[in-house]
Formats: C-alpha cells, structure tokens, sequence
C-alpha cells in the first residue's frame, strides 16, 4: 500500500517534471558564422525554437558611445511557431556597438536571453574554411585575415549574409555545399577558391568555370577561383571582392537627394511684394470695394500659393538601387534617400539600415526611425542577388532590361550613346571627356573596362568578365 | 453710414496706410531673409514669418488700443476691425510660407491665430491705456508697449506655462494660449458693446 502510494507519487513527480521541460523549450540563437559577428555588415541570424508556443524575438544594439550616450537600434521578430522545432533566419545590419544583446519572450514570460561581449567586436570580415582540416589554410590567408570553419549546411543561400565575408576556402575534404550557396557566396562578393583537385561529390562546383580556361570568373561582385593547393595564397591575394561600401558612398551621399521642389527666393519676395502693392493700392484708391477686392485676392493668393508650394507628401522618398553585376548574375543593393518634412517617427515598409548612426528598430511592418524636421536620411536595403540588365556579352555592351540605359560609360573608351531595351553594341572610344556628374566618385573606384548606366532608378555597374583583379 | 464705408474711411487715414505698409514690409523682409537657398535647403521661412507676423501684429494692436484708451465708442470698434483686417490680408503670406515650410503646426491653428492676436492684444492695449490715463502716465505708451510685450514673455518663461507669449504661440499650439486669447477677445466684445448700449441709453 505504501509502496504503491509512493510508486504514484514519484510518476506524478516525474510528468510534472516532463511537463515543466518541454513548456520552457530550448531556444538556439547563434548570430554571425558560428558566432563570428562582422561589424559594418550584414550578419547572418538564426533562431532555433524547440517545443514553445509563438515566441517573441527582440536584439538590442546600442550604437552610442560614452560621448553620444544610447543610440539603439531594435530588431523585432515575431516567431510563429507550432509544437516541434521552428528556425527562424534573417540578416541584420550590426554597426560598431558598444552593447548587444538579445531576448526571447513568450508572452509575458523571458525564456532566453544573452549579450555578446563588446571585446569580440571586430570588423574584419571573415575567410570561411570549408575544410575538414582548415588549420592546413591559414598559412594561405593574407595578413590580418579572420578565418571561420564552417561546414556545409551552414553556408545560406541568401546575399545578405556574405556581407562580411571576404573569402571562402573548399578543398573538398568536408562535406559537398549546395551550388546555390557557392554562387551566392561569389555573387555578393566573396572570392570563393576550389581547391583542386576536388572529389566527385564537388564536380558541379567546377563546372561553374568551364567556361574559363583560366581557372577563374567573376560572379556578381565576388570571384570564383579555381587553383592547386599551393596556389590558395596567390588566389586570394589576386582577387578581391567589388568594393561595395566605398561605391555606395561615393555613389549616395554626394547629391543632395530627396529635396521637395522650390521656388527661388527671388520670385517669392517678387511675387509676396507685388501682392503687398496691390493690396495697399486697393485700401487706399479702391473706394468701397477697396476691402472685398483685397480680401479676394489675398484668398487667391492663398490658394495659388498652397497649390504651387505645398510638396505632395510630408514624406519624401527616392528610391534608388545600385546593381553590380558580372558572368551574367549581379548583386542589387536597395537604398533609399528619406526626407522627412515636418519630421516625427516615420515608418519605411522594408528593411534597411540607416547609413548614419542614429536610432531607430526594425519591425515585420518595416523600418522606423525618428527624424527631424527635413532631416534627410540615406537607408540601405539587404544586398540581394539579381540579374544584371547591363552586361557585358563578349565585347558587346547588352540591354537585357526593358527600359532605356543613359549616361552609359565605359571606363577607359568614354560615354557612350544610350543604349535601347534588347540592344547591343560594341563600345568605341569617345572623343567626350566630360563625365556626367550623376555617378559622383564612383567611377574612380571601378576597374578599367567597367561599363556603367542607369535608368534614373536603377544604377548599374557591369564589371568586366575575366581578366585579372585590378581592384 | 454703413460699416463697411466707415471702415474704409478709417483705413484711407495716414496712420493706418503706413502701419498696414509697414507691417507688410516687415513680413517681407523676414520672407526674404529666411527663404531658403539652393544651398540650404531646409525651409524654415514660415517660422521667421511667424515670429515677425507675433512681433508687430502685437506691437500694433496694443499700441492702437493703449492710444485709444480715450477715444470714442466709434473710433474704438473702427480700429478693432481694422486690426483683424491687417491680420486677415497678411496671411496669403503665412500661408506660401506654411506651405513651403510644411511644419508640424496644424493649420487649423495657424490660419485663426494672427485675427484673435490682433483682437487680444488691442483688448490689452486698451486696458493698458485706461490705467496709464488712470495713473496719468499716458506719455509712457511708447515705452509701455514694447515692455508689456516683454514681460508677457518674461512671465510665461517664469511659469513655464504659455499663457500670454504670442511668439511661442505662433509656431506651436497651446491651448492655455488660445484660451487666453478668447478670454481677451470675448471681454473686448462684451466692452464695446457696454459703452454702445449706455450710450444708446
């Protein structure tokens, strides 16, 4: 009997237990390539939900120093998740910091939390080794260079998360990686190197250069590089990824973008003078109707003032997106000039980070970020991949788009007339010099034979197919 | 003779010819010292305008009404109107100004405020002149006004609360402001028609 009664208890005891565990769940939260955070980029994020209801995921950066106090940056996901395992993966924009950390909440209740020690921050972007025994690679890396093991199932499929990565070794001694992954890799800019001879299970890596005799091919912004073991060093120091940061700035933030229509001064004063005359004039000869003829045409010049002076909206965006492209795949960076007229939090429907510091949080609805009256405000988008409509096609210049390409130039030839939807033309040397000033310093940056165009919306930037690095 | 005829008979006067040219100047020349450049483009002239619109709109009204402390029924409702006139017909300036500024001030607020300060303050002016007369220092009004204007300033500072300042109430709302502002007009009201009904009598 007593037994027994014990017997029952202790069941009780262990259900309840079994109960307890599996409603706290197991969080994972890993940020960066096995925790490898790049500062100034886009950082790969996953979240792994084990047996929890929907949870609640909020990172806080804080961008301030000890002279400029808190300046947050907020992340916030909604996860929602049945019963079993969920993952969760996004990139975020990590920018130098000077406390990270991050929490998980299902209702009212935290389940996780953490913090990343500020002493790992590094901006170094990372050289991943996909390699069963990549300590055989780091005598390869260059000089300062931030190597990362890493294994197949780890390496995403989307753009973003190469941000911070500048090169990526596989010697085929580890597990294959998907296609996909590779050209991603190379796509958003890192210098990917086949280590040969690679095993069978890597031969679809290598067809990627079947078409290069030399063993090497630019993909987007990145290269794909095949080379012997020996020459893994000479590969890499070679080769480097399209300056992208440099590019967007120099491209960006030299326009004064995003300003509303004007009038000059002079017109103004002009015109508010000339309506002060009339009504003067009127008050003092117009008699008895000197008054209603005043207040008439002050309530004219009221309306035609409001009508041609009034911006349309309080908001002002121009869109504007940087495409880098080569070996026909391109890398497409959304950026966004803001201005806020009356200032106030202002809400943009996508993702972006703000290319200044200043706080603001990312939501599921989008950014939002509080500005001051006629602040204006540069946001950049998640790189992502995209073919590129200007390419290079041989020796011939191809319009693969659908609208008109302007101010094409190729560096060392010239400007070169516009090019039509679906044309192509051999570029020729131009006797013009004078380069239009929409591409800012950004020519400077790019290699001899680059072609640039742009459609007024979309910049795109056709980065020569094969010859050498000279970057 | 209709109150329109006698208005304009009022406003064809000298004095009130130069005021209404001088205000407008005045909110001209702050138009043209704040309107933007190609080099600065933030537009900030609305804010300039106001502030200049507060200054004289207010200096004008209370110094009519600190003048005419003394005068008759007739002459007292002729500037009233004449002042909520000057008011009316500088807002196509505010307005282009507003317009190219886009602030975050309503406009609601914005378009009744330069009329009901030029009525508060004559009301104030007014009240201000009975007793310099009662004090027998009515000379002082020229340096009376622009000291009122001043310690109505000086005093919304101390108490941290915007009751009589016009200048902080021209660009932000405030509704102990407008509060006041009624008060003043409404009493302005009850006043002039006071004196018409005992002068009827």
């Amino acid at each position: 009997m007593f037994k027994g009664a014990v017997r029952l208890l202790l069941t009780i005891v262990v259900l309840c237990g079994w109960g307890a565990a599996a409603q706290t769940g197991e969080i994972e939260f890993e940020l960066g390539f096995r925790s490898a955070v790049v500062e100034n980029a886009w950082n790969p994020l996953r979240l792994v939900v084990r047996d929890l209801p929907t949870v609640e995921f909020e990172l806080r950066v804080d961008q301030g120093t000890l002279r400029s106090g808190s300046i947050p940056l907020t992340y916030f996901a909604r996860v929602d998740t049945s019963r079993g395992i969920t993952v969760f993966e996004d990139e975020l924009f990590i920018p130098p910091w000077s406390s990270l950390s991050w929490t998980v909440r299902t209702g009212a209740r935290t389940v996780a939390s953490g913090t990343i020690d500020p002493r790992l921050r590094d901006e170094r972007p990372l050289s991943l080794l996909l390699s069963a025994t990549p300590g055989r690679w780091l005598a390869s890396l260059p000089a300062g260079a931030r190597p990362q093991e890493v294994a197949a199932g780890e390496l995403s499929e989307r753009a973003a998360a190469y941000s911070g990565v500048a090169a990526l070794i596989i010697d085929g001694s580890a597990s294959a990686p998907t296609l996909e992954s590779i050209v991603t890799a190379a796509a958003a800019g890192a210098v990917v190197v086949l280590v040969e001879p690679l095993p069978t299970s890597h031969a679809a890596l290598l067809e990627l250069l079947t078409a290069s005799p030399g063993g090497y091919e630019r993909l987007g912004a990145g290269w794909i590089v095949s080379t012997p073991a020996e020459g893994v060093s000479q590969a890499l120091s070679g080769h480097s990824g399209f300056p992208l940061e440099e590019s967007l700035r120099a491209l960006l933030t030299g326009e004064e973008r995003a300003a509303p229509p004007a009038l000059s001064r002079l017109t103004v004063v002009a015109a508010a003078a000339l309506y002060a005359l009339v009504v003067v004039l009127l008050l003092r000869f117009g008699g008895d109707a000197g008054i209603p003829s005043a207040l008439l045409v002050g309530i004219m010049t009221a309306t035609a003032s409001w009508l041609l002076l009034r911006p349309d909206r309080p908001v002002i965006e121009q869109p504007r997106t940087v495409v880098v492209s080569a070996g026909g795949l391109g890398l497409a960076v959304p950026t966004l000039a803001l201005r806020s007229l009356p200032g106030g939090e202002t809400l943009v429907g996508q993702q972006m980070r703000s290319a200044e510091v200043l706080p603001y949080s990312l939501q599921g609805d989008g950014t939002r970020l509080t500005l001051g009256r006629w602040q204006r405000e540069l946001l950049v988008g998640q790189p992502e991949l995209a073919l590129g409509e200007l390419a290079w096609s041989g020796e011939r210049l191809t319009n693969l788009g659908e609208r008109v390409l302007r101010d094409v130039i190729v560096l060392g030839l010239g400007p070169q007339p516009p090019l039509r939807p679906g044309t192509e033309r051999r570029p020729v040397a131009s006797e013009e010099t004078s380069l239009p000033p929409i591409y800012g310093e950004l020519l400077a940056l790019l290699p001899a034979g680059t072609a640039v165009a742009n459609d007024g919306q979309h910049f795109f930037v056709a980065l020569p197919a094969g010859m050498e690095d000279t970057l | 003779m209709n109150p329109l005829r006698q208005l304009v008979q009022r406003i064809v006067l000298p004095d009130a010819q130069q005021y209404l040219t001088l205000y407008l100047i005045a909110l001209l020349f702050a138009l043209m010292a704040s309107w933007p450049t190609a080099a600065a483009p933030v537009n900030d002239a609305w804010f300039a305008l106001a502030y200049a619109r507060a200054a004289a709109l207010g200096l004008l009204s209370l110094g009519y009404g600190a003048t005419l402390a003394a005068a008759d029924r007739r002459e007292q409702r002729l500037v009233a109107a004449m002042l909520a006139l000057f008011a009316l017909l500088a807002l196509p300036l505010e307005i282009a100004a507003y317009a190219a500024s886009y602030p975050a001030t309503a406009l609601s607020w914005v378009l009744p405020l330069p009329a009901l300060t030029a009525l508060a303050m004559y009301a104030l002016g007014l009240l201000l002149g009975k007793v310099l007369l009662a004090i027998r220092l009515h000379p002082l009004i020229p340096i009376v006004v622009p000291a009122a204007l001043a310690g109505m300033v000086a005093l919304d500072m101390t108490i941290g609360v915007n009751l009589l300042n016009p200048f902080t109430a021209a660009v932000r709302v405030s509704w102990p402001h407008l509060t006041m502002l009624l008060l003043a007009v409404l009493t302005l009201f009850v006043f002039l028609s006071q004196r018409i009904q005992k002068e009827a009598v």
